[in-house]
């Protein structure tokens, strides 16, 4: 290990750097200066660079006894006696984070290397990959919480470029500003979050604050933890995709794959996750907020599985997939398991990387085709694809030894014995859905690369196997699936996050559980082994069954439409109607032209007045003096 | 040694005398139309001249004609002020009266303005008065280019005769009340409480409403203005308005306003300030347009007369220059056309900046101080008059007041929008403003930018 | 040299600049390049004052002083100060930006066209550095003037009734303010026998609530008008949508600025006890321009109209700033001032420049320009995220610290017991929302989807045009990313604001 000055500094700027030269020289803005080699070279480049020094900097932590590394930049404000600083803050949870972010971040950008080698704004794809490294890093290397909404802010306008990258399509754009705007409510929480920390606390750092609230500062937080907690809770769901705000996720796999497999999979959507462990000293005083988090949690989970059960899009099924995973993690959160959640983090970047990957693969092979409908025995035509694909599978069902299973496994035991909010339904729906999950991955399995091949033979004759910078990147990732899980996150973490005590009464369920939900992962891996091993017509048959529920899960429970009805209408209506109709043109600037037709009026009136005889005047003048007469003997 | 103060005192009368006796010998020997502009122009500057050199001097003779004629360094200062405006008048007026008795009859009009600041008694006021209007009358019918001169003359004779009457009329029952002429009697009924000095001075307010077209005494203005030629309409609208509000600040001295002559001042230069500038809205005629401002600015002069009396003065002298200076301005450039119809039509002034920009440049500085918008004079005299109606305690009034010139704002845009919009009909048969026109607006255009830079270097002269 | 000097000459030199343009007759390159290097000799000046304006200080600096109307007490005194020293730098910035950037659509009456760019910001300059009253509004009105030109001779189909409209809607407004300045002017000379204009003296005024209520509603009227607040806003979009594109520049980046200045400069200092009874009215009419300016954003076809509309929006944040009363929330408000400022600028300066290429200004006759002109939408999409109030532009900086300041100030009365300005503050934020959600749809049906534009093919950006819009770019990274060293210059300005604001100034009770 190498002590460097500014390393943090350094990981973060290192992306931007390669935003700006890719930004600049390989886009229509330098004139196309950089060709796609170079533009792949530097894109590439700065994030690999980054995850050497962040390496580094985990062993520069290591050496000093994992106290924090403080690493102030520049000062952003000062104003009266409060500042905001701009300062890096690296500790073992910041480590891990940075770690994910840059290692996976790293491979991914290899595997963009191959996946969109001929598209035509190559360059502009890496500068915005780049782009979303920087702000990423951002979001978990800031000290105070103005940096990290920096890169909450920054993260969320990398996604909605790249989920309308393809922008000629307008639903692509479409589903990128949806994106935007969705997580944009959930700024609005954390907002009004961060307001009242300032206002509690004084201070925007983060490390003060939970300080603050753990009563280690002193004083006494004058707003109450729940309340904050649940607003940063509402920024959460914004961003990792919860209810009521997940809607914004599945449309967003209109974004390349690798973008998917990036944002909307490894490391963007777990930055909620992040911000709940960050402030885990609020939460721990936050019970009811804590409550709230749990049930929203396990139910998002549960919702999101079961629409991933009748999706035909390879991308949609992960994409729900992950809304479910991320629901799990919130359970962990919800009963006091900071660091299990953070473990599942890691792991689902792991595995959830490799599936998205592999299906990049796979949609790369098959010249653009999602549907998996028309795909399956492609088992013998990508074989590595279909291998990394199975291992990642297995992972997320939980299969025992792959990664997948002990987090997993570790989340489903806290929601039991947590003694902050454990509960054995908490557990019952987690199950549940555990089964579900394993079931709707096998079948995913199944319907792609086993069984009989659905393609159109248009496609079928140009099925090939990817190139190394991406099949590498796969086996890479397998690897990684596959081992991820021995190196235990929730102990290393422990030293910082404190694992929640075990209701006593129930430590002796653990081996059961740990049982059942092995079983529950088989009888998944059996269920879907079952209807699609076989004839074409069981899953159908099924279908036809439970014909109604199919319709309202592949509606997605119409959740789009409902938000349609009761909030873009009805906001569009009243603006158009109510404020421009009725009040701008019809009252305000009615009022206007009345008064200017009553002055012409008027005008015209005097004007006629002004007959021209002599005999009218006179009168008036007449008149005129008889009045200020007969006035001044009244008055005065 | 009176008799040499006497002189002195109304050296610029004097003046004014024997321009008028050389301009009639000129007449008489038939020759020299050209020449007669020049001795007017010559004679009025040496009259403003002297008036002004005797201001500076602070010449003040304690009484040359005892009860019945005074002068004070700011009598001097105010008739020195008028007197310099006519110089411009007569250099426009070359374009209209190619021969002489313009500018005798004007000279004798001026002659009676120049009585009226100074008069001590009402019959010299009313000499003054009578000698202002009556040639006027001719100058009106002078321009004899359309039936409606004669008509306009006619309706300014017979309104004005009326009000000379009212004026008679209240000041005999003054006397009867007082068993005096002295103008200073009017200040005492102010304050008296018997009906028959009330009746008095009511009487003489109305007269002067009536020669100053306060409404409802000013029917007789738009019209009589449409049909004068526009040198006269210029003096009407300027120098006459001015003289008659000198006499009217003779007639009141230094006594502020009370009992229901206050009223009248509140109430009636209120409605004229609004009935101007609303009824202006709609005109088409230029010189109708002007005679309309004119009334609403007759309402602001008449506002004035609110304010603490030792301030009165000064404010409406201050006013009248800025507004006759800029009102000059603009009837000296506005463009000349063969038909005087066309002349006056706002329409032709329609894209004047792409045929003129000078003129149209100026024309429309001088609606904008019409219009009392800064940076212009207009603005710093109608702050004047409003700072003194609310020092005399009477915000509502002055709310009212300047709610009223609001809506005036909108027909001197109307000009400017004209002046400055592109051109999209036929060009009018015109031609640009004489050089002597030329020469007064100059004039004017210096008068103007003093008058902006610095107001209350002006204001502490008056 | 002689700062006050300096001071003098930069407010003056446009002046200077249209004796040129008269002298120049009619020629218009020449007097287009004129008034460029005229700009830019007063943007050089201004920027050489920026640096020598000590941030340490608290009042006045390079002071003239000279009587005018000594009579009235009236006094050609003008000065810089933290209130006024970045609006200052702004309009001296945006000056060549405006000349350099839209002459373009200026194709007859040029010299005049400059004459009033000129004139305006002079009064502008005027308005900002002036510290008397009775200057102040000279300049206030003088100002309107040149504008009401600008939009009734160079304006679209509809200019006349635009321009009237904007000049009668702000004149109503002056009237009054004239109306209470003067009475504002005798009271103080009776209470305390002092006769002036300057601010410093009228700061001192006693006055009883009633009458500061008055009286504040007087300047308040005008001022909202001037911002503009809802419901006094309805001649804005009509001004900006007929005006040409240097008039909208000029309107939406100084001139709207005007209204909030004034507030600051001269509404609540002047009746402090008046603005602090009606805080929360004040209050409740920005959280409603926030939000319905944002809405009516929303609905709008006419690309201008969705700016102007922003304008509205991003404007109360400035006044919810100004009333917090706290010094955050004021340095909030200075910046989201300056911030609108550049990038309102930046906005109506792109949509001129591609009214310039396809003569429409309906949204719907636009679509995909991110494959027809690349750059022009790289530019475009960054001054949409500066307007969206993204972190690390100026938009975030202002936006937040005035949000903060709100919640700062409402936070204390909700624990007594007061909720109301909480939940403004809170709707307040929602704005946020809203403002990505038009500002979105703008971009989306402009610069994505297929493409579909009139007159193609369209040329890109030229570099004059890149170089504009690339300086913009960089005033609003920099006050976003690098605010600290701007807001040391307005701290003791903010400072002053909230002590005379807060410290009550009623006349103490004679036993």
């Amino acid at each position: 290990m190498i002590s460097l000055p500014h390393t943090l500094a350094a990981i973060v700027l290192l992306p931007l750097m390669g935003f700006l030269l890719n930004g600049v020289f390989a886009t229509a803005l330098g004139g196309h200066r950089f060709g796609n080699r170079l533009a792949a070279i530097v894109g590439c480049g700065f994030p690999i660079a980054a995850f050497v020094l962040t390496v580094n900097a985990l062993l520069t932590l290591q050496a000093g006894g994992y106290a924090p590394l403080i690493e102030p930049l520049y000062r952003w404000a000062t104003i009266g006696d409060s500042t905001f600083d701009v300062t890096f803050y690296f500790d073992r949870l910041s480590a891990i984070m940075t770690l994910v972010v840059t290692g996976v971040g790293s491979v991914i950008h290899v595997y963009s290397t191959g996946y969109m080698h001929d598209d035509k704004s190559h360059g502009r794809f890496f500068a915005y990959l780049n782009l979303f490294l920087f702000f990423m890093l951002l979001l978990v290397l800031g000290r105070s919480m103005l940096v990290l909404f920096v890169g909450w802010e920054g993260v969320g306008l990398a996604s909605y470029l790249l989920i309308g990258f393809w922008f000629d399509d307008l639903a692509n754009a479409r589903a990128g500003k949806k994106a935007f705007v969705t997580n944009r409510i959930g700024d609005a929480g954390f907002l009004l979050g961060m307001f009242l920390l300032y206002r509690a606390c004084g201070t925007l750092d983060m490390d003060t604050i939970n300080a603050v609230f753990m009563g280690l500062a002193g004083s006494v937080p004058v707003v109450s933890a729940s309340l904050v907690g649940l607003l940063l809770f509402i920024g959460a769901t914004g961003k990792s995709a919860q209810i009521p705000l997940f809607v914004w996720l599945p449309d967003a796999m209109a974004g390349p794959t690798p973008v998917s497999a990036l944002i909307h999979a490894a490391t963007m959507v777990t930055a909620g996750v992040y911000l709940v462990v960050r402030m885990s000293g609020i939460y721990m005083h936050a019970p009811e907020a804590s409550q709230v988090m749990a049930i929203v949690g396990v139910a998002t989970a549960f919702l999101a599985a079961t629409i991933a059960l009748v999706q035909t899009d390879i991308k949609k099924v992960l994409a729900y997939s992950t809304v479910s995973q991320l629901g799990f993690m919130f359970l962990a959160l919800g009963v006091g398991a900071y660091g299990v959640a953070i473990f599942h983090v890691v792991t689902h970047a792991f595995f959830k990387a490799c599936l998205f990957l592999g299906a990049g693969s796979v949609i790369h092979a098959l010249g653009g085709e999602q549907d998996i409908r028309k795909m399956g025995g492609l088992r013998t035509r990508i074989p590595i694809t279909f291998w990394t694909f199975v291992i990642a599978t297995a992972a997320i069902a939980g299969i025992p030894g792959l990664a997948g299973f002990f987090s997993k496994d570790e989340i489903l035991w806290y929601a039991f014995a947590s003694s902050r909010g454990g509960s054995p339904w908490l557990w019952g729906v987690a199950a549940v859905t555990a089964l579900m999950t394993a079931f709707y991955m096998f079948r995913l399995l199944w319907l792609t690369f086993l069984g009989p091949s659905r393609m159109d033979h248009a496609v079928e004759h140009h099925v090939h196997e990817s190139p190394l910078s991406m099949t590498g990147v796969l086996m890479l990732l397998a690897l990684l699936s596959a081992v991820g899980g021995y190196f235990s996150i929730p102990h290393f973490l422990e030293a910082q996050v404190p694992l929640p005590a075990i209701v006593a009464e129930r430590e002796h369920y653990e081996r059961t559980l740990l049982v059942v939900s092995i079983v529950l992962a088989f009888s998944g891996l059996a269920l879907a082994a079952l209807m699609f091993g076989g004839s074409a017509e069981r899953p159908e048959r099924v279908k036809r069954a439970l014909l109604p529920l199919h319709r309202l899960l592949s509606a997605k429970f119409y959740v789009d439409e409902l938000y349609e009805r009761l909030l873009a209408r009805p906001l569009v209506w009243m603006s158009e109607q109510v404020l421009l109709r009725g009040s701008d043109r019809f009252m305000l600037d009615g009022m206007l032209n009345g008064m200017a037709a009553l002055a012409l009026r008027s005008a015209g009136l005097l004007g006629r007045l002004q007959t021209g005889s002599l005999h009218l005047y006179s009168l008036f003048v007449m008149a005129g003096i008889v009045g200020a007469l007969v006035w001044s003997w009244r008055h005065g | 040694m009176p008799s040499q103060d006497a002189l002195i005192a109304m050296l610029p009368e004097h003046f004014l005398l024997v321009g008028i006796v050389a301009l009639i010998l000129l007449e008489v020997l038939g020759r020299g139309a050209r020449a007669a502009l020049w001795v007017a122009v010559l004679t009025v500057s040496a009259a403003a001249g002297a008036a002004l050199f005797l201001a500076q001097l602070g010449f003040a003779p304690p009484a040359p004609f005892p009860g019945l004629f005074s002068v004070t360094p700011a009598v001097f200062m105010a008739k020195g002020a008028l007197l310099a405006l006519a110089v411009p008048v007569l250099l426009m007026s070359r374009t209209e009266f190619a021969d002489g008795e313009f500018s005798i009859l004007l000279l004798s009009s001026l002659y009676g303005m120049c009585l009226l600041p100074s008069s001590d008694s009402f019959l010299v006021m009313f000499v003054g008065l009578e000698l202002l209007s009556v040639p006027v009358y001719a100058l009106v019918l002078l321009a004899f280019r359309r039936p409606q001169s004669a008509e306009a003359s006619f309706k300014y004779l017979v309104l004005s005769g009326a009000a000379s009457a009212t004026f008679l009329m209240g000041v005999s029952l003054l006397y009867g009340a007082s068993g005096s002429m002295g103008v200073e009697t009017f200040g005492r009924a102010l304050s008296s409480g018997d009906a028959m000095s009330r009746a008095a001075t009511v009487l003489i307010l109305v007269a002067l409403f009536l020669k100053a077209a306060i409404v409802p005494f000013h029917a007789w203005a738009p019209d009589a203005y449409e049909g004068a030629s526009v040198p006269v309409t210029a003096y009407m609208a300027t120098l006459i308005k001015g003289a008659v509000l000198l006499a009217a600040v003779r007639v009141f001295g230094v006594v502020n306003a009370s009992g229901p002559v206050a009223d009248l001042l509140l109430v009636l230069p209120l409605l004229s300030i609004v009935w101007g500038n609303l009824a202006a809205i709609r005109q088409n005629s230029f010189r109708r347009m002007i005679a309309y401002s004119s009334i609403a600015h007759a309402g602001y002069l008449f506002y004035a007369f609110l304010g603490d009396g030792a301030s009165r003065q000064s404010a409406v002298v201050f006013y009248v220059v800025a507004y006759s200076v800029v009102n000059l301005l603009a009837f000296a450039l506005l463009p000349e056309n063969v038909h005087d119809d066309a002349r006056d039509d706002l329409r032709n002034l329609k894209g004047l900046y792409r045929r003129d920009p000078l003129a149209a440049g100026l024309i429309g500085i001088s609606m904008l101080s019409l219009a009392g918008l800064p940076p212009f004079p207009g603005f710093v005299a109608k702050f004047l008059v409003f700072r003194n109606v609310v020092a005399a305690g009477h915000t509502t009034y002055a709310v009212l007041g300047l709610i009223g010139s609001y809506i005036g704002i909108y027909f001197y845009l109307r000009v400017l929008l004209l002046l400055f919009m592109r051109q999209d009909d036929v060009v009018p048969a015109e031609f640009r403003a004489s050089s002597l026109a030329r020469m007064a607006g100059t004039l004017c255009l210096a008068a103007t930018v003093l008058l902006a830079i610095v107001p209350g270097w002006v204001i502490a002269r008056f | 040299m002689d700062e006050a000097f300096v001071l003098n000459l930069m407010l003056w030199i446009p002046v200077i600049g249209v004796l040129l343009l008269i002298a120049a007759r009619r020629n218009d390159r020449l007097a287009r390049s004129l008034t460029v290097g005229v700009l830019t000799v007063q943007f050089v000046l201004a920027s050489w004052l920026y640096t020598r304006f000590d941030a340490g200080a608290a009042g006045l600096q390079f002071v003239t002083n000279l009587p005018w109307i000594p009579q009235w007490g009236v006094s050609y005194l003008i000065g810089m100060d933290g209130f006024n020293v970045l609006l200052v730098m702004l309009t001296a910035f945006l000056g060549p930006v405006v000349v350099l950037g839209a002459h373009r659509s200026i194709d007859n009456d040029v010299p005049l066209f400059h004459a009033m760019v000129l004139l305006l910001q002079f009064a502008m300059m005027g308005a900002f550095l002036a510290q008397d009253l009775f200057l102040f509004y000279l300049f206030w009105e003088a100002m309107l003037i040149p504008m009401f030109l600008i939009i009734g001779i160079w304006g679209g189909t509809r200019r006349v009734y635009a321009t009237v409209k904007f000049f009668l809607y702000t004149a109503f407004g002056s009237i009054l303010m004239l109306a209470a300045l003067i009475y504002l002017v005798q009271a103080l000379a009776q209470t305390s026998s002092v006769t002036s204009f300057a601010f410093a003296d009228l700061y001192r005024a006693q006055l009883p609530l009633s009458v500061q209520t008055v009286l504040l509603g007087a300047f308040a009227l005008s001022f909202a008008i001037k911002v503009p607040m809802v419901p006094l806003h309805t001649w804005l979009p009509d001004a900006h949508v007929e005006a040409p594109t240097a008039g909208s520049v000029i309107l939406a980046g100084v001139l709207l600025k005007m209204g909030t200045y004034g507030f600051m400069k001269l509404g609540f200092p002047l009746f402090p006890d008046a603005a602090r009874a009606f805080t929360p009215a004040l209050m409740t009419l920005a959280v409603i321009s926030i939000v319905y300016g944002a809405c009516l954003a929303l609905v709008q076809t006419d690309i201008k109209k969705i700016i102007a509309y922003s304008s509205i929006s991003h404007l109360g944040y400035v006044m919810l700033g100004l009333l917090s009363l706290e010094l955050v929330g004021v340095q909030g408000a200075i910046m989201q001032m300056v911030s609108h400022g550049l990038v309102a600028a930046g906005l109506f300066l792109l949509v001129g420049m591609i009214y310039e290429r396809c003569h429409t200004r309906e949204l719907g006759d636009y679509g995909g320009l991110a494959r027809l002109l690349p750059v022009f939408s790289v530019f475009f999409m960054i001054f949409t995220l500066a307007s969206v109030g993204l972190p690390t532009t100026s938009g975030f900086t202002g936006e937040f610290l005035a949000l903060l300041g709100a919640f700062a100030a409402a936070w204390p009365l909700h624990v007594a017991g007061q909720s109301y300005p909480l939940i403004l503050a809170s709707v307040a934020v929602l704005g946020v929302i809203l403002g990505a959600l038009y500002m979105l749809r703008f971009a989306l049906t402009f610069l994505f989807g297929p493409t579909t534009a009139p007159h193609q093919p369209l040329s890109d950006l030229s570099m004059r045009e890149r170089g504009i819009l690339g300086a913009l770019v960089i005033a609003i990274f920099a006050l976003g990313l690098f605010p600290d060293s701007v807001m040391r210059k307005t701290e003791h300005a903010a400072r002053e604001y909230q002590s005379l604001v807060k410290t009550s100034r009623l006349p103490e009770q004679a036993p």
